[in-house]
């Protein structure tokens, strides 16, 4: 079973991309803020993580660019969650090597799809 | 013997021995004689000569015998003489004596008076006995005499005078040709008469002439000399001089001789001098340079009326006549040592020489050139002194020195403030060049905030070496100082004009130092009086300066700092405005940028909660989910659904505030603790971090607010006390009800705001750094809607905060709002 973390301040939207993904097949780890996204970018290994832009302790941003530093994790994907939908915060991201962002408000349906895809690869 | 013979014998002896004697005596009488004696042999040899002879001719007596007479003769005499030995020879008659030159021995030719006679010997003439004397001396001196008198005659003759004699009764008896050349008159025309009866006199002047004459004919006097004037042949008056001297002969006076000397050249002369003289005296008089002529004695013996006048000498005679070396003041004092140097002979050329009149108090400005005049024979007879008076001249050329220094001041003043960009060093530069009017003094230059009606010291110049004295009386640098205006320097500063400030330091510093302190200070700097002018620039007053004029200085030419304080207004006011339109274009800059922050932070605001409403939504339309979750997610949308609603809500009052509509006040009389209360319990619902503490009077007052509103104000206060403290801890919340209104105190013990935030934190859109680095969500919009309210509630809100220890939110709602319920109350 592919394990996702979903790291994002809003207790919201965990919820939101646990109901989401919830009969897929996956196992939702979670993370309220940057601290503890990448302890366990770190520990648990995901095989995918969804990362929101703002969040309080460390951005996404800087989560992003630690996880990729680190030779264990650097090669997990990484889909950056943003509200901003700035092209800063996409490029910076996409420099920094998110596999991907995607903008809230976001269709849950698209989503999994996306986290489908990156899973087999094609993303 | 016979006795006759005897005695004829004795007789011949007798007589021959009375011969004997007789000759004797005669040769003794020859030989002694002071002529020569010689007698001529018939043939001409002399047979006798005596010792006188041979002394008078050089010869001895040896030689004389061996010479013929003509060898002693002189050549041109010898045939006269020849002639007459030989008449006399022959017995003819011939003049006894004669007067004959002989030849000396040496060869010298002498005079002599040959005086002959024949030597007969028993009537036979057997030779010429001669006696000759030396009359060469005589012959000389007659000679001289001769000579003299030609000499005389040529000289009496050859004058250029007319020389005449006259004898006792006045009558020419002698005269020379020149008389010819002066009066036309020839010799013979006027010899034997007098001057009355050839009718060449004056007759006015006659009695005094012949009054002299008689006077020196009687004796008294031996001399005269006269001037008068002569008719000459033709009528024409001729001046002369006579010169008259008595002649004695014999010791008694027999008349005088005149010498009369033609001085109509001179008489031309003398009167040519005395017109140019009047010429020259005249050409000063009328002269506009004050001038005095002195004699070489110093003593002053022409002064003009252009010096009487500059000088204000009300008399003449106050200068004229008296000592210019000595009596200094009637003339100048300045002035004295080069009127000795110029009676040393040389031309002077004075530097300017300030003069006051000792007859009227008025200063007088004078540059002189004096002058020596020498005579014909070179001697120094006067010194001119010519004043040139400058007095106004040197006036005008202050005027326009000044004139053009002012010019030259306001034009690099005025260039070198246009290019002032920064208020930075405006004061002092300002101070600087207020410093160069009045050198001496100490300058202090304010700027005035018309908001804040407080003066702002800016600079100070002219304590020099004071200095640290100055600091230590003060206790500080007066530099930074802030004055609150009264009205008493509003009313002396309203006009930009320079103006003495009479209560000095004391009052310059608006009572706001000690009044024994600016005593003090005044001590220190000499300050005597003190001077303000205010920036004035469109009605506005934008600062002003203070000079302190050191003692015995004044402050002259006020126009000229007033002209330049005008100028530098324009430039205070300029950098003034520029700052602030800086400051201005700064905040719009800031509240653009706030803006546009604003946005990205709305749109994140505004998408987090609709992506739970749209991905809920989407999940509760395609999924299957049981009721527990169902219930769950539609509640879930319905609260991110309020949360947009009041997003949105803030959105539009903030875009009210913005738009100066603002939003209206629905006022009644609301349960202020039950507002609070509401508030309070709906956030204890939503944390478990927080303990709310309440302190809150149980009787609290009714109010009239908007309780809508007031329950937002307080909804935005709580939310932030939690935001910021996402670690959670004690939030207060307190009342205080005063005479005033009520005050209510939020408290929590977050992470505080910075110094730098804490300012701002009421401004819209603002979001401190903790609040903008995105850990804390928020538009930024709550507490400028807090303010709003509370202020449209003539209320006062306030911040404060320790960073990382916590931050108090409180505001308050005044009087107006509580009275109105007592008063309800009351009728209650």
């Amino acid at each position: 079973m592919k394990k996702i973390l979903v790291a994002d301040d809003k207790l919201e939207v965990v919820e939101l991309v646990a109901a989401t993904l919830e009969g897929e097949g996956y196992q939702i780890i979670t993370a309220s803020d940057g601290m503890e996204a990448l302890e366990k970018i770190g520990k648990e290994k995901p095989d995918l993580v969804l990362l929101d832009v703002i969040m309080p302790k460390m951005t996404g941003l800087e989560v992003l660019a630690k996880a990729k530093k680190d030779p264990q994790t650097k090669d997990t994907p990484i889909i950056m969650l943003t509200a901003k939908g700035q092209q800063l915060d996409k490029d910076k991201g996409i420099a920094l090597g998110a596999t991907g962002y995607i903008i809230k408000p976001f269709s849950p349906s698209a989503l999994s799809k996306r986290i489908e895809e990156i899973l087999a690869g094609v993303g | 013997m016979d006795e006759r013979l005897e005695k004829k014998m004795l007789d011949l002896e007798k007589a021959n021995k009375a011969l004997k004697q007789s000759e004797q005596k005669y040769r003794e009488l020859v030989d002694n004689a002071d002529c020569a004696v010689i007698v001529i042999e018939p043939t001409g040899y002399l047979s006798f000569v005596n010792p006188k002879f041979c002394e008078m001719m050089g010869y001895t007596m040896e030689e004389v015998k061996k010479l013929h007479f003509s060898k002693f003769l002189h050549p041109e005499d010898l045939a006269m003489v020849t002639e007459n030995f030989k008449k006399k020879l022959s017995g003819q008659q011939t003049p006894k004596s004669h007067k004959i030159r002989a030849l000396t021995k040496p060869g010298d030719t002498i005079y002599v008076d040959y005086d002959s006679s024949v030597i007969k010997r028993k009537g036979r003439i057997v030779g010429i006995q001669a006696v000759i004397g030396d009359i060469t001396e005589t012959k000389k001196a007659e000679e001289e005499v001769r000579e003299s008198e030609e000499k005389y005659r040529m000289l009496f003759e050859g004058a250029n005078d007319v020389i005449l004699y006259v004898n006792k009764y006045g009558k020419i008896i002698d005269i020379n040709k020149r008389v010819e050349d002066i009066f036309g008159y020839r010799r013979d025309e006027v010899v034997g008469k007098s001057f009355v009866e050839l009718g060449v006199l004056r007759s006015k002047n006659i009695p005094r002439i012949v009054k002299l004459f008689r006077e020196l004919i009687g004796g008294k006097g031996v001399i005269s000399i006269l001037e008068l004037e002569v008719k000459n042949k033709n009528g024409k008056m001729v001046p002369i001089e006579a010169s008259t001297r008595v002649i004695k002969r014999n010791g008694k006076i027999v008349g005088t001789m005149n010498i009369l000397r033609d001085i109509s050249k001179r008489k031309k002369a003398e009167e040519e001098v005395k017109a140019k003289s009047q010429f020259l005296e005249s050409l000063i008089e009328q002269s506009p340079l004050p001038t005095f002529v002195i004699d070489s004695a110093g003593i002053v013996v022409i002064v003009n009326k252009a010096f009487l006048k500059v000088y204000n000498v009300p008399k003449k005679e106050m200068v004229l006549g008296k000592n210019a070396l000595t009596e200094p003041e009637n003339v100048r004092q300045g002035v004295v040592k080069y009127i000795k140097e110029a009676l040393s002979g040389k031309i002077v050329e004075t530097p300017e020489i300030e003069f006051i009149s000792p007859y009227e108090n008025e200063k007088t400005v004078t540059k002189s050139r004096l002058f020596p005049i020498f005579d014909t024979t070179n001697r120094l007879t006067n010194v001119v002194v010519m004043h040139e008076d400058i007095t106004e001249r040197k006036k005008m050329g202050e005027k326009e020195r000044q004139y053009f220094s002012d010019l030259a001041f306001l034009s690099k003043t005025a260039m070198e403030l246009v290019e002032f960009t920064s208020n930075k060093d405006i004061h002092s530069y300002v101070g600087e060049q207020i410093r160069q009017l009045f050198p001496q003094s100490v300058v202090i230059i304010n700027s005035f905030n018309k908001t804040t009606d407080l003066f702002r010291v800016r600079a100070l110049l002219g304590v020099g070496k004071l200095t640290t004295r100055f600091l230590k009386i003060l206790g500080r640098d007066p530099v930074g100082m802030t004055l609150p205006i009264n009205d008493q320097a509003r009313k002396g500063l309203s006009k930009g004009e320079l103006a003495k400030v009479p209560g000095g330091l004391y009052e310059l510093t608006l009572n706001q130092i000690p009044e024994s302190v600016c005593n003090v200070l005044e001590k220190l700097l000499g300050i005597d009086d003190v001077y303000a002018i205010s920036f004035i620039w469109k009605g506005e007053l934008c600062g002003s300066a203070a000079i302190l004029m050191r003692k015995g200085t004044e402050p002259k030419n006020p126009k000229l700092i007033e002209t330049f304080v005008r100028q530098a207004s324009v430039t205070l006011q300029r950098l003034q405005t520029e700052d602030q339109i800086k400051e201005q274009n700064e905040r719009l800059k800031e509240l653009d940028r706030m803006k546009s922050e604003f946005l990205s932070t709305a749109a994140h605001e505004l998408r987090t909660p609709l992506t739970s409403i749209l991905g809920f939504s989407e999940i509760l339309v395609k999924k299957k989910l049981d009721e527990k979750k169902q219930t769950r997610f539609l509640e879930t949308i319905n609260k991110e659904a309020g949360d947009l609603a009041d997003i949105i809500n803030d959105l539009l009052d903030v875009s009210g505030i913005e738009s100066g509509k603002g939003f209206k006040m629905k006022k009644a009389l609301i349960e202020l603790k039950e507002v609070i209360l509401e508030n309070v319990d709906l956030f204890k619902s939503q944390t478990d971090k927080h303990t709310f503490k309440m302190n809150v009077p149980p009787d609290l007052s009714k109010i009239e607010a908007d309780k809508d509103r007031i329950g937002q104000v307080m909804e935005n206060i709580l939310s932030n006390a939690l935001k910021f403290s996402p670690q959670g801890g004690e939030i207060t919340v307190s009342v205080e009800e005063t005479d005033d209104g009520v005050k209510i105190i939020v408290t929590d013990k977050g992470m505080g705001i910075s110094k730098k935030d804490l300012p701002h934190v009421f401004e819209r859109f603002y979001r401190g750094d903790n609040a903008s680095s995105g850990a804390i969500g928020g538009t930024g919009l709550g507490l400028a809607i807090v303010k709003y309210i509370v202020e449209s509630h003539a209320g006062r809100v306030l911040a404060q905060s320790k960073p990382g220890r916590g931050s108090t939110f409180s505001f308050t709602l005044p009087l107006g709002s509580t009275e109105k319920k007592r008063e309800g109350r009351k009728k209650e």
